[in-house]
């Protein structure tokens, strides 16, 4: 029997992460608490910092040398970590962020579930920075997608956002767990080869968009990581030219890391649906009951998974919007905010069902509205 | 009888061979010309060169501001933040490698304002992160607003009818925060900020450098060249870093002497 929560410290242990940095904030707390206790017998370390710009301050200074590093917090925490966030975009330093949302804004609902800071991991921060954001769906993907942020966040050299909840956060499932850490802990880091020595462009500009990234302690590649636009080389270039074409290059490169993330997986496949759902982080359990049930009842309705929130697999998405003659987006937020991210790739409007409850939402609440909506077009 | 041009060329000719300059990077400082940071840059690199400190192994991280630029000056690895956030970013690079040689630098603003809650933590964290504060008591980057150690009173195009928010005294914060190594310097003098530098990054936890400095562009009648050099003297001469309670008399009853304020003894 498992948390989310625990599935995360115990994710976080099997990557070999070395240093946890973190405030004290409902829901994620429990994270930090767990790997005070556990880290230290696996040679790692947590601190309790300041706050939580220091906390991203110290993940970012940490991932620069090469060290896994992560923090979790809140709404409000991520909201004091933005600018750093876009830090990590701009200087391309690794970061892993979990986010268990709570009801906002502001202070908010602490002890409530809500869906509602996905505007903030996609977008949060200033300037144009593109950064991964994923959401698990359930326990046992907590465990596997925090693994993936720490590959992800080596790999593509940016922060990954973590996406979870008050009600993912502690549910307890009984999942299967196979707690190996040889291949979960295996660097994905991409080292320059030895051949560029003193010669080194920390931000070479590559087809995949992707640099090779040196670490301190290599001779011969020392760079200066900046949140300054800068060339190539890394030196301060403001430039249009040198804007155009390294924005384009960050870009490129978030957009690559498609190829690294779960496409989303549609359930009761089939040609053609009346209506299809589509579902992301905790919802999705109600998202997939609902549909069960409204097909029990003779409706042909469909239901999509979506993990990758950023980047998303728009052909995939677009594709079962356009089979579906109506598409229903069920979320825990008042805005619709995977909906106003996705719903440009089909030209009917999609139907939302929003609730600002801070309950999860039930199963009876999405069939309810799926016969709504079938009644309505029925007419 | 050698010419004076060939006299200078042999000196720079010592000087490169000495080691000296390896630190420095290639892309000369874009600091306005008779600015305090160029002495702030000597004595650190002459702290480097002096130690034989691998360049490979040594971090130099800063924030935002005139101050904040520093990495670019170095040979050293460098990582530039967002202002204010130096020393956590600096916290994290020690912890994650330990092995490596971290220097922090920025500016007052960067350091005591918007960057002013990291202090404390560090300090009583007592990270081994060298942190060297380039307090010319005025926003430099930003064209000249005053900064939490600007004067009482001080009138800038920000503060036009004088600042009324008295100044914070960095020195004395440090001690109060329980930093294990405290050296207040003067920009104008490179060789004793090598020195204390040396000791500093050999001292095993958290060392905080205050350096008196001055913003030739934007302060005009505060914290210039003349002023300075007219205000520091050295600490007196039978001065016991080892004792706290003296260090906070001296620092309460004297702004301007200078040298290494306080050691931890063992
Ligand atoms: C979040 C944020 N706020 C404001 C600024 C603008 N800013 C850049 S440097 C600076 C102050 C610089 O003063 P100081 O830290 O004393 O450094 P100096 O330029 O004097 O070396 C300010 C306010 C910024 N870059 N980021
Ligand atoms: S503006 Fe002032 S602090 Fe900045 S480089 Fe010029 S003299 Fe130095
Ligand atoms: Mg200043």
């Amino acid at each position: 029997m498992l948390s989310g929560n625990l599935a995360i410290g115990m994710a976080a242990i099997d990557s070999g992460l070395k240093l946890y940095f973190g405030y004290p904030i409902t829901p994620a707390t429990p994270i930090m608490e767990y790997l005070a206790k556990y880290l230290p017998e696996h040679g790692g370390r947590v601190v309790q910092m300041e706050d939580e710009i220091s906390s991203i301050g110290a993940v970012l200074g940490s991932f620069y040398t090469g060290a896994r590093a992560m923090t979790a917090t809140s709404g409000p925490g991520f909201a004091l970590m933005t600018e750093l966030i876009t830090h990590g975009v701009m200087a391309e330093i690794p970061a892993v962020i979990l986010d268990a949302q709570r009801g906002g804004p502001a202070t908010g609902l602490p002890t409530k579930t809500e869906q509602s800071d996905l505007h903030a991991a996609v977008f949060g921060g200033p300037g144009d920075s593109a950064r991964i954001v994923i959401a698990p769906t359930s326990v046992e993907e907590c465990y596997h997608f925090l693994i993936r942020a720490f590959q992800l966040a080596e790999k593509y050299q940016t922060p990954v956002i973590v996406l979870t909840d008050f009600f993912l956060d502690n549910r307890v499932e009984n999942i299967p767990l196979v707690r190996s850490s040889r291949d979960k802990s295996a660097s994905w880091n991409i080292f320059p080869d030895d051949l560029l020595k003193n010669r080194y462009q920390r931000y070479s500009d590559t087809p995949s968009g992707i640099s090779p990234r040196a670490i301190p302690g290599m001779e011969g590649f020392n760079f200066t990581a900046t949140g300054l636009e800068h060339t190539e080389w890394g030196a301060p270039d403001y430039s249009s030219e040198n804007h155009s074409k390294m924005s384009d290059k960050r870009h490129r490169k978030i957009r690559y890391a498609l190829n690294d993330l779960d496409k989303p997986t549609e359930f009761f496949s089939e040609k053609y649906f009346d209506v299809g759902v589509i579902g992301w982080g905790s919802t999705f359990g109600s998202v997939l009951e609902a549909v069960i049930k409204s097909r029990k009842n003779g409706f042909k309705v469909g239901a999509l998974k979506i993990t990758s929130i950023f980047p998303y697999h728009a052909d995939i998405i677009a594709s079962f919007m356009a089979k579906s003659r109506i598409v229903l987006i069920p979320e825990l937020n008042y805005e619709g905010q995977l909906a106003n991210l996705i719903a440009h790739l089909d030209s009917k409007p999609v139907a939302r069902l929003n609730l600002v409850t801070g309950t999860p939402i039930p199963p009876s609440a999405i069939v309810t509205r799926i016969e709504e909506l079938l009644e309505v077009k029925a007419r | 009888m050698k010419t004076q041009a060939r006299i200078l060329a042999e000196q720079l000719n010592d000087i490169k061979e000495s080691g000296k300059l390896a630190p420095r990077s290639g892309s000369l400082p874009t600091w306005c010309p008779g600015c305090g940071y160029f002495g702030i840059h000597q004595g650190i690199n002459e702290c480097i060169s002096t130690m034989g400190l691998p360049l490979h192994q040594v971090v130099t991280v800063s924030g935002i501001g005139c101050a904040g630029r520093y990495p670019f000056f170095s040979k050293t690895y460098g990582l530039h933040t967002v202002h204010g956030r130096a020393l956590p970013a600096a916290t994290g690079v020690k912890l994650g490698n330990p092995n490596l040689t971290v220097f922090a630098v920025g500016g007052d603003g960067d350091g005591l304002a918007i960057g002013g809650a990291h202090l404390p933590h560090i300090a009583r964290r007592n990270i081994d992160v060298n942190y060297i504060l380039f307090d010319n008591s005025i926003y430099g980057l930003t064209k000249g607003q005053p900064s939490p150690t600007s004067a009482l009173g001080s009138k800038t195009k920000a503060s036009p009818y004088g600042t009324v928010d008295k100044p914070l005294n960095a020195t004395l914060m440090a001690l109060a925060y329980g930093a294990s190594f405290v050296a207040r310097l003067f920009a104008g003098d490179p060789k004793s900020i090598t020195e204390a530098l040396i000791e500093g990054v050999r001292n095993p936890g958290f060392s905080f450098f205050h350096i008196y400095t001055t913003c030739v562009t934007f302060d005009k009648t505060f914290k210039t060249w003349t002023h300075l050099k007219e205000w520091t003297h050295p600490l007196p001469s039978d001065y016991d870093a080892s004792d706290l309670r003296l260090a906070f008399n001296q620092v309460l009853e004297d702004d301007f002497s200078l040298g290494v304020i306080f050691r931890k003894k063992d």
